[in-house]
């Protein structure tokens, strides 16, 4: 079914932009900022996340962790969305929050789990499973 | 919020801020306490959006260009002070509801026919 020209975007990034330019901020200002906003609400929930997982933190290593995590997703985000997006053609836009989501919920969680996918794709062995802390458990 | 006068807009903005803050900083209290071993996920999930929820409400006049009126604020106090009232339970570590292990098993109650016999 063809969409109307003047159908707004739905994705949060086209909503802080609208949200940016109904308070003044106009122009490439209002898309930086609404890129950059999505981003960072989207890595401190993802952050939280993964720190709310981690035994033995205590208030400073949160503080640190989340830190740490936001601001990989604020580095990575944007390459990694360009570069999906020159793949798989979908829009930018609808790419930032997932991906800063992954980014900063648990990097080695997602590398692995893509590490295995791509393995069983390719017909090779994954490395044998490590005792996961459940296990160790008496 | 355009027909208050600035200060008004002003103090808005910072009470919202601290209580946002009280909210991040309690949320940060809880995550300490929790680990994915014994911690329900449902629950870790609801702290998280609070978590966000909290950033979003206090950093709004500088995320959205959005200045919080007197029933943000409102709201963020009557979620503060519900977070506060459930401290006690969280001060001995992850509370028992919220627990992965299951609740401790009542003492075994003695069967009627049996307390007759012996009676």
């Amino acid at each position: 079914m063809p969409t109307p020209a003047s159908a707004p975007h739905l994705d949060p990034f086209s909503v802080v932009v609208l949200f940016a330019t109904s308070f003044g901020v106009t122009g490439d200002a209002a898309s930086i900022l609404g890129a950059y906003s999505v981003i960072l609400l989207s890595a401190f929930g993802g952050a939280a996340w993964s720190a709310s997982g981690m035994p033995d933190l205590t208030r400073l290593g949160i503080f640190l962790h989340i830190l740490l995590m936001m601001g990989l997703a604020l580095v990575g985000t944007i390459p990694l969305a360009e570069l999906i997006s020159h793949v798989t053609n979908v829009e930018i836009r609808w790419l930032l929050a997932p991906l800063a989501i992954l980014i900063a919920a648990r990097p080695d969680w997602v590398l692995r789990t893509l590490r295995r996918w791509f393995n069983k794709r390719a017909g090779l062995d994954d490395e044998p499973m490590t005792p996961t802390a459940k296990e160790k458990l008496p | 919020m355009n027909d208050y006068d600035p200060l008004i807009i002003d103090a808005f903005k910072w009470a919202n801020l601290a209580v946002a803050g009280g909210v991040i900083w309690i949320c940060m209290c809880r995550f300490s306490v929790m680990s994915h071993l014994t911690t329900r996920k449902i629950f870790r999930f609801w702290y998280v959006l609070v978590f966000v929820g909290a950033l979003a409400s206090g950093a709004s006049p500088w995320l959205f260009g959005e200045h919080p009126g007197p029933g943000a604020v409102m709201l963020g106090v009557a979620l503060l002070s519900l977070l506060l009232a459930g401290a006690p339970l969280w001060r001995n570590g992850v509370p028992a509801d919220v627990h992965t292990r299951s609740a401790d098993l009542d003492e075994p109650r003695e069967h009627p026919d049996r307390r007759r016999s012996t009676a």
